[in-house]
C-alpha cells in the first residue's frame, strides 16, 4: 500500500511537472503580452520598460528557469492584472467559494443521481425511468448558461413577482445573483449539479439493470431474503462500484469552479479569474491557477483509486502477487 | 415429499407465448435423489424453479397445476410466505459457481445472511441468534463442506476461491438451515471433470446427513447414473419416462431415453465409431406439435404419434414412459423396429 501510493505520488508529480511546461510553452504562444494584448498605442520604449520590469525581457529558457525555482519556493508570483496581489492570495480568497459550491453541487447531484437511477432501474420501462431518462437528456444537452438563465427568469424574477403580489414581503427565495446565505446557493448549486445528476443517473441505472440479472441476485433470493435486503445489500451496493469512479472524476471538475455559472450568479470564485486571466495574458495568474487545478484533480483522482479499494474486495492496489501465492496454498 | 401434480408454466415473450412445462407430473420421494434429466430448453428449469417461484414473474405465468411440499400447495402461497419457504424449505444451487455469490460479501456473511433471515425471533421480531454466532456457524458449515482453513476463509471473498471451491460454499448456504429439499440446478455442469465427482459426494453426504431430499437438473446422464435413484427424463416441456434409474437405464422404453442413453461415451467404445447423435431440434414451444413432441426425431415416428398425444403408460412398477410404442393396439413389428434401430447403432 505505502510503495502504491509513493508510486502514485512519484507519477502525480511528473504529471504536474508536464502541465506547468505545456502551460509555460503554450502561454507564451499566444500573441501578445500581459502589455500589449494586440490594440495597444502605448510608447514602445514605456512598454519595454514594463517588461523589463517583471522579467519578461529575458531569454524564454531563463524564464522558465526563474519560474521554476521560485514555484520550488512555494512562491507562485504577483498577479501581472491584479497589481500587487500575489497568485496565492488570489487563489486562497477565491477558491473557498468554488469549492463551496462545489461540494453542494456534488451533493445534490450525486443523492439526485443515485435516488434517480436506482428508482429507475427498479421501475424499468416504467414512468419514473423515462422520467430520469428525460432528466438525463436535459442534463447533458441543456448548457448551463441557458439553463441558468431559464432558472433565472422562471423562479428569480416571475415567482418571486407572484409572492411579492400575494404575499407583499420583498422576500425573495432563489435571489438573482451573489453569494450570501443558503437561499443564494440553491439555484447555482443545481445548474452546476444538472450534468453530473444526468451521467450518474445514467450510470447508476445501467449498473443497477446488470446487477440485477446476476446470478448471485437469483442466489439473495433463494435464501429467502426479504426484498429489502436483496436491493440493499446485493443490488445497491454492488451497482455502486462504477459510478464510484466517475464520481471520482467529477470532483475535481466540480469543486475547481465553473465560469460561466459563476459568472451568471455574480459569484466570486476562481472560474472569473482564470478565464480573464488568460484574455488578459497574466502569465503568473493563469500558470499559478492552471497548476493548482493540476494538483487538485491529480490528488482527487489519487484519493478516489484509494477509496476504490476499499469498496471492491476484488480490487487490491499491491496484493495481486501475495494473493496468488495464498491461493496455491 | 414434493410432488407437482399437472403443472403447466408459460412465459411471455416478444415472440409469442412459450409453453415452456406442458402438464408435468412428478413425484420426489423423501430422504431420495432424483434426477430431471433433458436437454437444453425442454422445461426442466422451469420445472423446478416454479417450486420456489425464482423465476423473473412479469414474464411468466403460471397456467394450472399443484406443488405439494408435504402436503402444502406452494403455488397458492402469497409472496411474503414463499419468502418463507425459500431458504428454510427448499434450498437451491445453481450451475455457475463463478457468478453465483456475491463478489462483494464474504462467503462468512452470506452463509451467516440465510441464518439470520430464518433465525426464531421473539416477541419484538428481533433474531434470536446473533450475528456473532451466525458467523460461527457459517465457519461450521464451511468445516462441512470440507473447506480447509474454515476459521480463516470464512472472512474472505468469493474471488479468494476456486469454482469447485465456491460451489461448495454454495451447498453450504443451501443446506444452512436444514431444507427438506435441496434444488441443484446443473450443479456440476460448470465444474472441471474430476471437481464434478467431488461436488456430488458432497452432496450425497449432506442429504444423508441432514435427511433431506435431492432434485437435480442435469442433461448428464453419466452424472445421473451414479447419483440419483429416480431418473425423470423431459422433453418438450413434458416428462416423457421416469422410473428409477435402474429402470431406466436397463430398460428404457421411449425412444427419446434410449437416444440419451446412445449418446453417452463409454471407456471401452471403440474409438473409431462417432458418437450417435439426436438428428433434429427439439420442438418450438410457441406453437408445440400436437402430437408426441419427439416424433419429429423419432426414428419409429407412427402416423399416430404426429396426430395424437400419448398417454402416459404404467410399464411396471414405479416406471412409466409417454410413448405410443407402448399402447396395446401398436403393432408388434414397430416395436420389433425400434429394437432393430437399436442394434443397427450398436
Amino acid at each position: 500500500m505505502k510503495k502504491y501510493i509513493l508510486g502514485r505520488v512519484v507519477i502525480a508529480l511528473v504529471t504536474v511537472f508536464v502541465v506547468i511546461t505545456l502551460t509555460f510553452i503554450l502561454m507564451r504562444l499566444i500573441p501578445g503580452t500581459p502589455f500589449n494584448t494586440g490594440n495597444t498605442n502605448m510608447d514602445p520604449e514605456a512598454l519595454a520598460q514594463l517588461e523589463a520590469n517583471y522579467g519578461l525581457d529575458k531569454p524564454i529558457l531563463q524564464q522558465y528557469w526563474i519560474y521554476l525555482s521560485n514555484l520550488l519556493h512555494g512562491n507562485f508570483g504577483t498577479s501581472i492584472t491584479y497589481t500587487n496581489r500575489s497568485v496565492t492570495e488570489i487563489i486562497l480568497r477565491a477558491f473557498p467559494v468554488s469549492l463551496d459550491l462545489g461540494i453542494r453541487a456534488m451533493i445534490f447531484g450525486i443523492a439526485a443521481g443515485l435516488l434517480l437511477g436506482i428508482e429507475a432501474a427498479l421501475h424499468h420501462n416504467k414512468f419514473i425511468d423515462r422520467f430520469s431518462t428525460l432528466v438525463a437528456i436535459i442534463g447533458i444537452s441543456v448548457p448551463s448558461f441557458v439553463l441558468g438563465t431559464l432558472l433565472q427568469l422562471v423562479l428569480g424574477l416571475w415567482f418571486s413577482g407572484w409572492i411579492k403580489e400575494v404575499f407583499h414581503t420583498d422576500f425573495q427565495l432563489f435571489p438573482l445573483a451573489r453569494w450570501e446565505s443558503f437561499r443564494y446557493t440553491i439555484l447555482p448549486s443545481f445548474v452546476l449539479a444538472m450534468g453530473s445528476i444526468a451521467s450518474i443517473t445514467r450510470m447508476m441505472r445501467s449498473s443497477m439493470l446488470d446487477v440485477i440479472s446476476q446470478d448471485y441476485v437469483k442466489t439473495a433470493r433463494s435464501k429467502g431474503l426479504s426484498e429489502r435486503a436483496v436491493v440493499w445489500r446485493h443490488e445497491i451496493r454492488n451497482a455502486l462500484l462504477p459510478v464510484v469512479t466517475i464520481i471520482g472524476r467529477m470532483v475535481g471538475g466540480l469543486c475547481t469552479g465553473s465560469f460561466v455559472v459563476e459568472n451568471l450568479f455574480a459569484i466570486p470564485g476562481l472560474g472569473k479569474y482564470y478565464v480573464n486571466s488568460v484574455t488578459a495574458r497574466d502569465y503568473t495568474l493563469t500558470m499559478g491557477l492552471t497548476i493548482f487545478y493540476a494538483i487538485f484533480i491529480v490528488a482527487s483522482t489519487l484519493l478516489v483509486d484509494i477509496a476504490y479499494c476499499f469498496v471492491d474486495p476484488r480490487i487490491s492496489l499491491t496484493g495481486k502477487r501475495r494473493n496468488r501465492r495464498e491461493e496455491k496454498r | 415429499m414434493l410432488e407437482i401434480r399437472n403443472l403447466r408454466v408459460s412465459f411471455h415473450t416478444y415472440s409469442g407465448e412459450v409453453q415452456a412445462v406442458r402438464g408435468v407430473d412428478l413425484t420426489v420421494p423423501d430422504h431420495d435423489i432424483t434426477a430431471l434429466v433433458g436437454e437444453s430448453g425442454c422445461g426442466k428449469s422451469m420445472t423446478a424453479q416454479t417450486v420456489v417461484r425464482l423465476h423473473d414473474m412479469s414474464i411468466t405465468e403460471i397456467k394450472s397445476g399443484e406443488i405439494l411440499l408435504d402436503g402444502v400447495d406452494l403455488l397458492k402461497l402469497s409472496d411474503r410466505e414463499m419468502q418463507q419457504v425459500r431458504g428454510r424449505d427448499v434450498g437451491m444451487i445453481f450451475q455457475d459457481p463463478m457468478t453465483s455469490l456475491n463478489p462483494t460479501m464474504t462467503v462468512g456473511a452470506q452463509i451467516a445472511e440465510v441464518i439470520l433471515q430464518h433465525a426464531e425471533r421473539d416477541e419484538r421480531g428481533r433474531s434470536r441468534i446473533t450475528k456473532a454466532e451466525s458467523m460461527a456457524r457459517a465457519e461450521e458449515l464451511l468445516r462441512e463442506v470440507k473447506l480447509p482453513d474454515p476459521e480463516k476463509r470464512v472472512h474472505q471473498y468469493p474471488h479468494e476461491f476456486s469454482g469447485g471451491q465456491r460451489q461448495r460454499i454454495m451447498i453450504a448456504i443451501a443446506m444452512a438451515c436444514h431444507p427438506r429439499l435441496l434444488i441443484a440446478d446443473e450443479p456440476t455442469t460448470a465444474l472441471d471433470v474430476t471437481v464434478q465427482a467431488q461436488i456430488l459426494e458432497l452432496m450425497r453426504s449432506m442429504q444423508q446427513e441432514h435427511q433431506a431430499s435431492i432434485i437435480i437438473i442435469t442433461h448428464d446422464l453419466g452424472v445421473v447414473a451414479n447419483f440419483a435413484r429416480h431418473v425423470s427424463v423431459m422433453y418438450g416441456g413434458m416428462i416423457v419416462e421416469s422410473g428409477t434409474t435402474r429402470q431406466i437405464y436397463e430398460q428404457p422404453e421411449h425412444p427419446y431415453t434410449h437416444a440419451l442413453l446412445k449418446a453417452i461415451p463409454s471407456k471401452g467404445m471403440d474409438k473409431r465409431r462417432e458418437l450417435t447423435v439426436i438428428e433434429g431440434i427439439p420442438p418450438d414451444l410457441i406453437e408445440p406439435p400436437v402430437g408426441c413432441p419427439f416424433a419429429d426425431r423419432c426414428p419409429c415416428a407412427m402416423q399416430v404419434c404426429r396426430e395424437h398425444l400419448p398417454p402416459v403408460t404404467q410399464v411396471e412398477e414405479g416406471h412409466s414412459c409417454r410413448c405410443w410404442l407402448l399402447d396395446p393396439d401398436c403393432p408388434p413389428g414397430m416395436r420389433a423396429r425400434r429394437r432393430y434401430e437399436d442394434d443397427v447403432h450398436s
